[in-house]
């Protein structure tokens, strides 16, 4: 087997297998709350690390000579089919089921939860991939610096509003909290991540990068 | 008054509310352009970043790759050539007694060096420049350090390079925790600085085995020697006056200034230790020392 130019790029690798991670979190994203507790399984046994192994291999395999866009926006398009893939194989012929509200240990991830606005994308995919893995990028980033830059409280609330959608009024009760001193805190952790974010080096470079159209990848 | 920042603030609040399905879109048309520019960004963050999992991580490419058609075909790093180990080696062994782990290079792992320092065992590994001292490879190889060798208090991760940058991991570090309150599952990461190896040492050092038996406490200063002190003191005013007085322009002063010695710096000794001696004078040290001791 022809040996795949990005297996030579290890740091280039690490950093689209993180994004694809984030995309496939995205794709199969819950409504109900979810804590880091618990892993986000498919109906059927998979999980988000079954589909990015899979997303990953779909990656490898293809070939440098067809590409026509970047290696990036490809790992988010590749990552977005084999996540809805998933979904659909797991779910086709299913019936839905309720949950029972009693705090499952697992969430089951059924295409119902999946949001018009993924499919919308999906048919879209095209233009703006590039952009779009900045972004998730740029996500990642933030989830990494909110473990550095903020303590254990503001962390709580930050992660709770901003990625997992955890009511107000639920942190403000776990943590002892108002609804409004909650709101303050994630307002002020979300303008300074988003700052440091945008000034970190690496964000910047890639963010560069897609003002030119993402990185001018020579054909293998 | 409002500041702009409540005005961003509230709008961001009300997006949240927005996207959990309890109002509607809120409008930017009460904001200026610059706070509208603002929200807007924050708009897109929250937007982007909704419906990830930030307690995730991906598995390790290697580990992805395993059982494919791709294993071991992944670029690996390029092996620590002698020259590189013996680098570190001289720069630890000005430090502490150093020995190659061959108990690591047995079992397969990624160990290069033990350290005795103080009666603690630390491991050193010697760590490829093209890999982040931060990696989670990296602290998953400390990791294995402390699972196949208990009696490992520390681990140090070193850049073979002439700034010596490395980073020193626990055993807390390298296993995954219960993060307070949340309850959350934190995974192994690397919580030190990065610093010079003398320095990231010197600093895990004092973690785990502070040394209690600094002498420098006040009370195991020696005792002050009153008289040395007062002729100390003497002798450094009588030569300021003999330097004034060789750079006098009056020739009187000169030569009397000018010829200020021994003999002056004995008179005022005495003088200054008396004073020193005195009951009330001591009394008065005493009572500065105090407050000084307070402040």
């Amino acid at each position: 087997m022809k040996e795949h130019p990005l297996l030579h790029d290890r740091a280039r690798l690490d950093q689209m297998t993180k994004v694809m991670r984030r995309k496939i979190e995205k794709t199969l994203r819950v409504k109900e709350n979810v804590t880091g507790r618990y892993e986000r399984v498919i109906a059927g046994g998979a999980s988000c690390d079954d589909v990015l192994q899979d997303a990953l291999l779909g990656l490898l395999r293809f070939p440098g000579s067809k590409l026509k866009g970047t290696w990036e926006g490809l790992a988010v398009r590749i990552a977005q089919f084999k996540a809805i893939n998933a979904l659909e194989t797991a779910t086709r012929g299913r019936q839905t089921k309720e949950s029972d509200g009693q705090g499952d240990e697992i969430d089951e991830v059924r295409l119902g939860a999946l949001g018009d606005d993924e499919i919308v994308s999906l048919a879209e995919a095209g233009a703006d991939e590039y952009d779009e893995y900045v972004a998730l990028a740029r996500d990642d980033l933030m989830i990494q610096l909110a473990r550095d830059l903020l303590d254990e409280r503001d962390r709580r609330v930050f992660y709770g509003r901003q990625y997992l959608g955890v009511p107000k009024a639920e942190l403000a009760r776990e943590l002892g909290l108002t609804g409004p001193g909650v709101a303050d805190i994630y307002a002020r952790a979300l303008r300074r991540l988003e700052a440091a974010a945008r000034n970190h080096p690496a964000y910047k470079l890639l963010s560069a990068e897609s003002n030119e159209g993402g990185p001018h990848d020579l054909p293998e | 008054m409002t500041y702009p920042n409540d005005r961003v603030d509230e709008v961001i609040d009300a997006f949240l509310d927005y996207l959990e399905g309890n109002r509607d879109e809120p409008p930017l048309d009460h904001l200026t352009e610059d706070e509208r520019a603002e929200a807007r960004r924050l708009i897109a963050a929250i937007r982007s970043g909704r419906g990830l999992d930030p307690y995730s991580s991906p598995p390790s490419l290697e580990s992805l790759l395993a059982g494919t058609p791709f294993e071991g075909s992944l670029e690996r790093d390029l092996p620590i050539d002698e020259d590189a180990l013996d680098l570190v080696r001289s720069e630890l062994g000005a430090y502490a007694s150093v020995v190659r782990d061959v108990d690591a290079s047995e079992r397969g792992l990624a160990g290069d060096f033990v350290l005795r320092v103080e009666g603690q065992r630390l491991r050193v590994v010697v760590v490829a420049a093209t890999t982040a001292l931060t990696a989670d490879r990296a602290v998953a190889s400390a990791n294995a350090l402390f699972g196949a060798f208990p009696d490992t208090c520390g681990v140090l991760l070193v850049h073979p390079s002439a700034e010596m940058s490395s980073i020193a991991i626990d055993p807390f570090d390298a296993a995954e925790c219960i993060v307070s309150p949340s309850g959350v599952v934190e995974r192994p990461r690397a919580r030190r600085p990065v610093l010079p190896l003398a320095d990231s040492l010197r600093l895990y050092m004092e973690f785990i085995a502070p040394d209690l038996s600094d002498s420098s406490g006040p009370l195991d200063r020696p005792e002050l020697d009153a008289a040395e002190l007062a002729r100390a003191a003497a002798k450094r005013s009588v030569e300021a006056i003999a330097a004034d007085g060789q750079r006098a322009r009056i020739a009187a002063k000169k030569e009397a200034w000018g010829s200020f010695g021994d003999a002056q710096t004995t008179a005022l000794a005495a003088l200054v230790l008396g004073l020193i001696n005195n009951p009330e004078s001591a009394d008065m040290i005493e009572n500065g020392i105090e407050a000084l001791a307070v402040a």
